[in-house]
C-alpha cells in the first residue's frame, strides 16, 4: 500500500508520475462507485459516469488548489457527472415522476425482508429529483457531514439540509411511513387531506 | 462536464439567497391559507430553517392550526424511520466492480502525462507538418492521408447514439504529436511479416483516439504517426490486446473481408474500445470499427463508411 496521502498522490501525479493517480483512484474507488451508483441507481450508467468523471479528473488535477480535500474534489466531480446523466434522464424519463410525496406508496408496511426493504427504498430514491436524490445519498444514506455534502454539491450547507428534509418527506410518502401515523384525537389527519390533492407543495430548494 | 471542476459556492453562508426568499414566501403563504405546506414542513422538521428566521413562525402554525399539528405529528416519526430506511441502504457494502477498475487504467494509460512538456502551438504545428511530410514520402503507397475527406456512400451503423467529438488523448490542440518520448520517425512503422496473410503490409497502432462518425475519415492521419512500437502496445487498450495477436488479427481481417487492409488502429469508438480498420477501396478507402470480440465468431461491425480523399497534402 502507497504510504503517500492523498494531497502527495496528486501532487506526484502533476509532477509526472504514471501510477499516482490511478493509486489515489484505487484507494477511494469503492466509495466513489457506491455514491455514483446509488446516485443513479444504474451500474452502466454509474459506470460510465464514474469513468468520465475521473479521466477528466486525471486530465485536470493541476486545477486541483487545495481549497478541500484531494477526496472531496473527486466526489465532486463524480457526483456533478451523475447529476448531469440524472439530468439528461430527466429530460426523456421512461417512468413517470410522482408529484407529490404522497402518491400511492410503493410499499404498504413495515413487515418486509430487510433486503426488500432496501430494494424498496432504492427504487424510491430513484424517483426523486436528482439533486434531492444526490444529498440523500451523501448525508442520509452514506453519512457525509452537511458541510461536506454541500462542498461536493457545491451549494450552502441550508440547502443541503432542505434537500435532505424534502427527499425524506417524499420517500416517507412514497415508502408507506406516513400512512401507519394516527392523528391526534382532536384534529382530523391532514394526511388523508393531503392525498386528495389538499396539500400543498412548495418549490424545490435550489 | 462543463462544471465539474467548478469551485463550491461560498459555503460560509449557511443558507443561500434564494432560499431563504423561497422560504418566507412559503410562511407567508401558509399563513394566509390552511392548506399545510409539505415542503416547509419537512424544512422545519429537517432542521434546514434554522437561522433563516421563519423556523418560529412555522412553530407558531405547527402550535395553532390543529391541520399543521396533525401534520407534523406524522412526519416526525415517519423522517426517522426514512433516515432509518436510507442508512440501511448504505449498510450494505458496496465493491467497485473489477471491469471498471480496468477501463479506468486503460483510460489513464491513454492520456496525456499533465507533465506533458508544453511546446509553442507554432513551433509544434511546423513539427507536426514535417513529421507528416516524413511519414507522407515513407508510407503513402500503404496509407492515403486524408487531411481534408469528404465521407460518401452509404453508413452502416451498429452502435448506439453519438456520444461527442472525438477526445484526442494528447493536449495539442491540433497537432498530431505521438505519445510523449516517441521520437523515432513515423517510417518505423511495425509491418507484420509477410507470410502470405491478411495482415501483411497492416501498419498497426494505438493512437488512443476516441473516434466519432465525424472523425473516422481522420483516421488514418490520427494513427499514422504513431506505429505500434514497444511502447506503443502497451497503450493497446485491455480489452483489445487478444485482438493485436496476430492470428486472431488475421481471422478478423478475413471476417470483415478486408484482407487488404492498410491500417488497424487500436482505439476507441464512442468511447469504448475498437479497433479501426483501414483498407483501400478504389480511389477511396472504406473504414471500420469492429469491437474487440472481431476474429471469434465474426466480424462484430460496429461502423463502417467509404472514405474519399480529395487530396493528401
Amino acid at each position: 500500500m502507497d504510504p503517500r496521502g492523498d494531497t502527495e498522490l496528486l501532487r506526484a501525479h502533476v509532477a509526472g508520475d504514471p501510477a499516482a493517480f490511478e493509486t489515489l483512484v484505487r484507494r477511494h474507488a469503492d466509495r466513489l462507485w457506491a455514491v455514483a451508483l446509488r446516485t443513479l441507481g444504474d451500474r452502466e450508467e454509474a459506470a460510465d459516469a464514474v469513468q468520465d468523471a475521473l479521466i477528466s479528473a486525471y486530465r485536470k488535477a493541476d486545477r486541483f488548489r487545495g481549497d478541500s480535500a484531494v477526496t472531496t474534489w473527486l466526489h465532486r466531480i463524480v457526483v456533478n457527472a451523475c447529476l448531469d446523466r440524472a439530468r439528461r434522464r430527466q429530460a426523456r424519463p421512461t417512468v413517470p415522476l410522482p408529484e407529490s410525496g404522497t402518491a400511492e406508496p410503493v410499499a404498504t408496511g413495515p413487515q418486509v425482508a430487510d433486503q426488500d426493504t432496501a430494494l424498496t427504498v432504492q427504487a424510491a430514491l430513484a424517483e426523486l429529483p436528482p439533486d434531492q436524490r444526490a444529498a440523500l445519498v451523501l448525508v442520509d444514506v452514506y453519512g457525509y457531514p452537511v458541510a461536506e455534502a454541500a462542498q461536493i454539491l457545491g451549494v450552502a450547507p441550508g440547502t443541503i439540509k432542505s434537500r435532505c428534509a424534502r427527499g425524506r418527506s417524499r420517500l416517507a410518502g412514497r415508502l408507506g411511513h406516513l400512512r401507519n401515523q394516527t392523528a391526534p384525537p382532536d384534529v382530523r389527519s391532514e394526511t388523508a387531506d393531503s392525498e386528495d390533492g389538499g396539500t400543498q407543495r412548495g418549490r424545490g430548494a435550489t | 462536464m462543463s462544471d465539474d471542476l467548478r469551485p463550491p459556492s461560498p459555503d460560509a453562508a449557511q443558507h443561500d439567497p434564494d432560499y431563504l426568499a423561497e422560504v418566507r414566501r412559503m410562511v407567508a403563504a401558509a399563513r394566509l391559507g390552511r392548506a399545510v405546506d409539505d415542503d416547509l414542513l419537512a424544512d422545519y422538521v429537517g432542521g434546514a430553517l434554522a437561522g433563516t428566521g421563519v423556523e418560529e413562525q412555522v412553530a407558531e402554525l405547527i402550535a395553532t392550526r390543529p391541520e399543521w399539528r396533525s401534520a407534523h405529528a406524522a412526519a416526525v416519526p415517519a423522517e426517522a424511520a426514512v433516515r432509518a430506511d436510507l442508512a440501511h441502504v448504505g449498510a450494505a457494502p458496496v465493491t467497485a466492480p473489477p471491469e471498471l477498475l480496468s477501463r479506468l487504467a486503460d483510460g489513464f494509460r491513454q492520456q496525456t502525462p499533465p507533465d506533458h512538456p508544453v511546446v509553442p502551438l507554432d513551433r509544434e504545428r511546423r513539427a507536426a507538418r514535417r513529421r507528416r511530410a516524413q511519414w507522407l514520402a515513407g508510407a503513402a503507397a500503404a496509407v492515403v492521408v486524408l487531411a481534408f475527406a469528404g465521407i460518401a456512400g452509404a453508413s452502416l451503423l451498429t452502435g448506439d447514439g453519438e456520444s461527442g467529438s472525438a477526445r484526442r488523448t494528447d493536449s495539442a490542440p491540433n497537432g498530431a504529436a505521438p505519445s510523449p518520448g516517441d521520437t523515432r520517425g513515423p517510417n518505423h512503422a511495425q509491418v507484420a511479416p509477410k507470410d502470405g496473410r491478411p495482415t501483411d503490409g497492416v501498419r498497426l497502432a494505438a493512437s488512443g483516439t476516441d473516434y466519432t462518425t465525424s472523425t473516422l475519415g481522420q483516421a488514418g492521419d490520427q494513427a499514422g504517426q504513431q506505429a505500434l512500437s514497444g511502447t506503443a502496445a502497451a497503450a493497446v487498450p485491455s480489452a483489445l490486446r487478444p485482438l493485436a495477436d496476430p492470428a486472431r488479427l488475421d481471422k478478423c481481417l478475413h471476417q470483415l473481408g478486408a484482407p487488404g487492409a492498410s491500417l488497424v488502429d487500436f482505439a476507441m469508438f464512442r468511447s469504448r474500445p475498437a479497433a479501426v480498420v483501414v483498407a483501400p477501396a478504389g480511389s477511396a478507402e472504406q473504414i471500420s470499427v469492429v469491437g474487440p470480440e472481431c476474429g471469434t465468431d465474426g466480424a462484430h461491425l460496429r461502423y463502417q463508411t467509404t472514405v474519399v480523399s480529395l487530396h493528401a497534402s
